[in-house]
């Protein structure tokens, strides 16, 4: 394409390196707009494919069925059904852990190894040691993350709850399971490895301590490929109903595997949003650069023709120097993006334990960012090459006249303007408004991007607020293996250090409406309560109604119900009473999906006394110690879940994490500013270097003359200030919007509260201020040294 | 009468070693207060460059330049440009006018920063364009870009107007009635004038006619009566 040795291809070296420091700005842009689509692709196909092959290799299961107890002989049954290739049943519970050098009582989910050793679903990765040899009932293994956060060293023995019953437990391996790739305790949203663990022991000893001996509580299967798996999950319901069942249900649900899911779908609204912005502002930049480069090189270009240069010479000419410019930005974005993916891996591995989790990019994720760079250049640099190829060679070799400014449009800024310089700056943009629009549309994108990811961590500390602040303000919840009367309460203020503590009445349920069914909690609410409330995502309170739930707009939409509306829900625990339930309202809620109704009348739908499932606590914390040993000790308390360092914790971790991506965020829209800024004055310095050395010559005062150059300037950035703002404000929208709307189809798991705060909007339009005036300052020597006998001894 | 420029063995030297340029060679020269001068010279004989300097735009290699009692070889930059914005009037063979101003608000321009200003309007009549007031140099020719160009020069009634090649673009009947905008200014308000020209011709209507050659003052010699403009032929 480019002849290596003609005079032509020593020109575009050295238009090349006259325009160096412009080059390298647009270069960096493109280089960020690659480098966040081969990291955010790179990283969805790395997700992708362990995931799948991580699944594939242990054997993840296609399918849970968890009921409440079966004769193991049922497995026979279930494996009959068509479609499936693969069954295994199993039995899990719930502990509360007793770790050396943890005071607060740590959650641990317990689950049955079969007697050969590896189960045939789930596979375990065995990291360290070896897992419990058959016939040991006090050997056990655990999550990796788990041991490793509570300082758990193969052979260290802790005791453990289970159902009222103590048991010590020697760890003997550390393992990874597809299961919990993301491993969150029940109801929350991050993972929390110090204090949420599990546990694989053998299926005989933990059977027996949960009064299951031959018989399972969990079914999981594997389908045959091409089996329908919602006729498969009918089946097992209907199967296994009759042992509390009824709720199967496959990977879409699992909790660790959503959390996975999530993250791709989070990953692909980032490459929707970011590198269309940076490949845009890209070929903004070319299209000025090059548009000027064309109009100062009318005579060059003129004399190419005159002498025998063809059309398609010229275009080739100046196409050529466009892709030369993007080549190196190209190049950087390669690098960058699978640096970044390499160190967003890292980050996931924190997360999300793989057994392995490579970045790898693929050679058609380069080749299809290369591509679609490629074209915004070419798009960017089209207009100035076509005006390059049709410019007449009679025309571009007379000299131009003076640039016309009594156009319309610009004549209307006569009025405006009290002095002359000021008409100059008001003129020069009027001149050229598609330029200067899309000089404010540059920045006004850089600065929308930072405020809105600025505001993500704001929106997620705001959550934490709302959660922690407004609805969720217990210190530690209590539940009970099962429900019991109102009198527990008594037993548990009596507890060293309880302040204050309130009851609640949780039990599982079937709720059904029309075609629509949904495993989801029946949960009780207290007019009053203070340690639980429900709030909806404003963070108003909502009182329970006197009748009827009060449904989250999540479950409303999954059933197709609204306000008015009966929902029935077939309870799953004691006698298992039907229930026909009239909504009374729907709230968007902050996290998860729930049906909430008054405790009193919950009690009476139940047809009970004041029973409860447990209750939260207010506590002192210096006397927590004493309490997590009470509580450890209490045989009706089942689970204690601790919020007492969950805040900070939770708090910390975002701040570092959002951190990191606020960060580069900013520094990306800092690039943004400063090529957009840095190409925009340069290019008005270069079409005005001869007023402004006429000035200089006139007795205009360096700081005089630099007013017309970096004026013009400070009202671009100015204009693109409430520009930036709005758009940042619309894009946070859609990001929190897409967030939290899971990219499955499935009931979301959070709603991310939406709100600006006015400080990120303040720092935003402080930065990219900053950036401007950085820029200009450096535009501003180039003013102060302009050669004034040489702007007298050419024309224009 | 007073000299407003008196400059005494002014040298001025463009590279070094082998390259070297010595566009003036020890300029000795006086002009006094309300002299139209002609500076009359062969390409490249240095005459831009004395006139650049003289106007502080350029700084001498060697020698000294005093404008009455200001030494403009001692200056600064930022001395040199107060010294631009209060007593000197340029004007340009590429008239130099900012495209984005009319007329007027070029004349403008310069009189919003000088001290004892004319109006533009009446200094875009004295060099006859009162009808052209409110057009871009879009819409002018050359000549009345050029005219705009002296009308901004003298509108802030400089000390003096230093012009180089102000015809250097323009046919003869054109350059004929700029010269004639430089004489009337000289004439009405005593500007004290030095225009730079290829022409001979022009020299006629000068008090003083300064020839250079070679970076040096080769001749200087004083019309006994100047011509008026109006009938020089070229
Ligand atoms: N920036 C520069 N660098 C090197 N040499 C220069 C520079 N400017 C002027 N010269 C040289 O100085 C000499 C005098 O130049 P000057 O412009 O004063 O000539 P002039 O008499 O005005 O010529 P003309 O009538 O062609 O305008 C010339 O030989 C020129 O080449
Ligand atoms: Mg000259």
């Amino acid at each position: 394409m480019i002849a290596p040795h003609s005079m032509l291809t020593r020109k575009l070296f050295r238009d090349l390196w006259r325009l160096r420091a412009q080059s390298f700005a647009i270069a960096l842009v493109i280089a960020a707009g690659v480098g966040m689509a081969v990291m955010s692709f790179g990283m969805i196909r790395s997700l992708e494919a362990t995931r799948e092959a991580y699944y594939d290799r242990y054997r993840f299961a296609d399918i849970f069925a968890p009921l409440k107890r079966a004769p193991e002989s049922v497995m026979a049954e279930v494996r009959a059904i068509d479609g499936i290739s693969v069954a295994e049943s199993r039995v899990s519970a719930g502990a509360i852990l007793d770790i050396p050098g943890i005071v607060e009582p740590v959650a641990a989910r317990v689950l049955a190894l079969p007697p050969e050793g590896q189960p045939s679903l789930n596979r375990l990765v065995l990291r360290s040691g070896r897992l419990p040899e058959p016939g040991r009932p006090d050997e056990a293994v655990a999550s990796e993350a788990f041991a490793v956060a509570a300082r758990l060293a193969l052979g260290d023995t802790f005791t453990t709850l289970l159902y009222g019953k103590q048991v010590e437990l020697r760890l003997v391996g550390t393992v990874l399971s597809p299961e919990y790739v993301y491993a969150v305790p029940p109801g929350q949203l991050f993972p929390d490895n110090r204090r949420f663990g599990i546990l694989w022991m053998n299926r005989e000893p933990l059977a027996a301590m949960l009064d299951l001996t031959d018989a399972f509580d969990e079914a999981m299967v594997r389908l045959e490929p091409g089996t329908s798996e919602a006729e498969v999950i009918r089946r097992l319901d209907l199967l296994l109903e009759p042992y509390g069942g009824g709720g199967a249900y496959g990977r879409d649900e699992q909790i660790s595997n959503r959390f996975v899911t999530n993250e791709i779908s989070q990953l692909r609204t980032t490459v929707e949003i970011l590198p269309p912005i940076f490949l845009g502002v890209a070929a903004f930049l070319l299209n000025i650069v090059l548009a000027r480069l064309v109009d100062t090189e009318r005579e060059v270009i003129g004399l190419m023709k005159a002498f025998g240069y063809r059309r398609r010479d010229v275009m080739r000419h100046y196409a050529g120097l466009a892709l030369l410019l993007s080549t190196g930005g190209m190049v950087l974005g390669a690098v960058l993006g699978t640096w970044l993916g390499r160190e967003l891996s890292t980050l996931y591995q924190r997360f999300f334990t793989f057994p392995f989790l490579e970045f790898r990019a693929g050679v058609d994720v380069y080749l299809v960012s290369a591509g679609v760079t490629l074209a915004a250049v070419l798009a960017g640099s089209a207009l100035a090459v076509r005006r390059a190829a049709r410019l007449a060679p009679a025309e571009a070799m007379r000299p131009p006249l003076p640039p016309d400014f009594s156009g319309r449009l610009v004549a209307v800024a006569s009025r405006l303007g009290p002095d002359e310089p000021t008409r100059m700056i008001l003129r020069g943009l009027l001149r050229r408004p598609l330029r200067s629009c899309l000089t404010v549309a540059g920045l006004a994108l850089a600065l929308g991007l930072y405020i809105a990811s600025a505001s993500a961590t704001d929106n997620v500390e705001r959550m934490i607020d709302l959660i922690f602040g407004k609805s969720q303000r217990a210190d530690i919840i209590v539940s009970f293996a099962e429900a019991r009367d109102e009198g527990a309460l008594y037993s548990l203020s009596r507890l060293p250090g309880v302040i204050r503590v309130e009851p609640f009445r949780a039990t599982a349920a079937r709720l059904i409406a029309a075609q629509h069914e949904e495993r989801e909690g029946l949960s009780s609410a207290d007019a009053g309560a203070n340690l639980r409330r429900l709030i909806d995502i404003n963070g108003a309170l909502v009182e329970p109604p006197p009748a009827g739930a009060i449904l989250s707009r999540r479950l409303a939409e999954q059933l197709e119900v609204g306000p008015g509306d009966i929902v029935r829900a077939e309870v799953t625990e004691g006698d298992r009473p039907v229930l026909d339930i009239p909504v009374m309202g729907v709230i968007e809620s902050p996290i998860g999906s729930s049906a909430t109704i008054d405790r009193a009348v919950l009690n009476r739908l139940l047809i009970e006394g004041r029973s409860i499932s447990g209750a939260y606590l207010l506590v002192d914390d210096n006397q927590l110690p004493a309490l997590y040993a009470a509580l450890k000790g209490t045989p009706f308390v089942a689970n204690v879940t601790s919020f007492a360092a969950t805040v900070q914790s939770l708090r910390d971790t975002i701040a570092q994490n959002m951190g990191i991506v606020t960060m580069f965020n900013t520094g990306f829209a800092c690039l943004i500013v400063v090529g957009v800024v840095y190409n925009s004055a340069r290019i008005s310095l270069a079409e005005r270097a001869r007023d402004l050395a006429s000035l200089r010559v006139l007795g205009f005062r360096r700081a005089e003359t630099a007013f017309v150059l970096l004026g013009e300037l400070a009202i671009l950035v100015l204009a693109s200030l409430p520009l930036g703002i709005l758009f940042g404000i619309g894009l946070s929208r859609y990001i929190t919007q897409r967030y939290s709307t899971a990219g499955d189809g499935h009931a979301d798991l959070y709603t991310i509260p939406f709100g600006m705060n006015a400080s990120t909007m303040a720092d935003g339009v402080l930065i990219v201020g900053a950036a401007a005036a950085i820029t200009a300052l450096v535009i501003r020597t180039r003013v102060d040294r302009l050669d004034l006998i040489r702007a007298l001894k050419t024309r224009e | 009468m007073a000299a407003v420029y008196r400059v005494e063995g002014l040298t001025k030297t463009y590279g070094s070693g082998a390259g070297i340029v010595h566009a003036l060679r020890g300029v000795d020269l006086t002009i006094e207060e309300g002299t139209m001068a002609v500076l009359l010279g062969s390409s490249g004989s240095g005459k831009s460059t004395l006139l650049n300097i003289l106007g502080g735009l350029d700084t001498a290699t060697a020698g000294q330049v005093l404008f009455y009692d200001l030494d403009l070889t001692a200056c600064n930059e930022d001395q040199l440009t107060e010294y631009r914005r209060q007593s000197v009037g340029f004007v340009f063979q590429f008239y130099n006018l900012i495209a984005s101003l009319t007329a007027r608000e070029n004349v403008a321009l310069i009189t919003e920063i000088a001290e004892n200003p004319l109006d533009p309007a009446e200094a875009l009549r004295l060099v006859g364009l009162e009808a052209r007031l409110d057009h871009f140099p879009s819409q002018l020719s050359g000549g009345e870009q050029q005219r705009v160009a002296i009308a901004r020069a003298i509108a802030k009634q400089p000390r003096v107007l230093l012009c180089d090649e102000p015809t250097g673009a323009l046919d003869s009947a054109t350059g004929t009635r700029v010269l004639a905008a430089i004489e009337e200014v000289n004439k009405a308000l005593g500007t004290t004038s030095l225009v730079i020209t290829h022409n001979a011709v022009i020299a006629d209507m000068a008090d003083e006619v300064i020839l250079f050659g070679d970076g040096q003052i080769a001749g200087r010699r004083r019309n006994k009566a100047r011509k008026p403009v109006t009938e020089l032929r070229w």
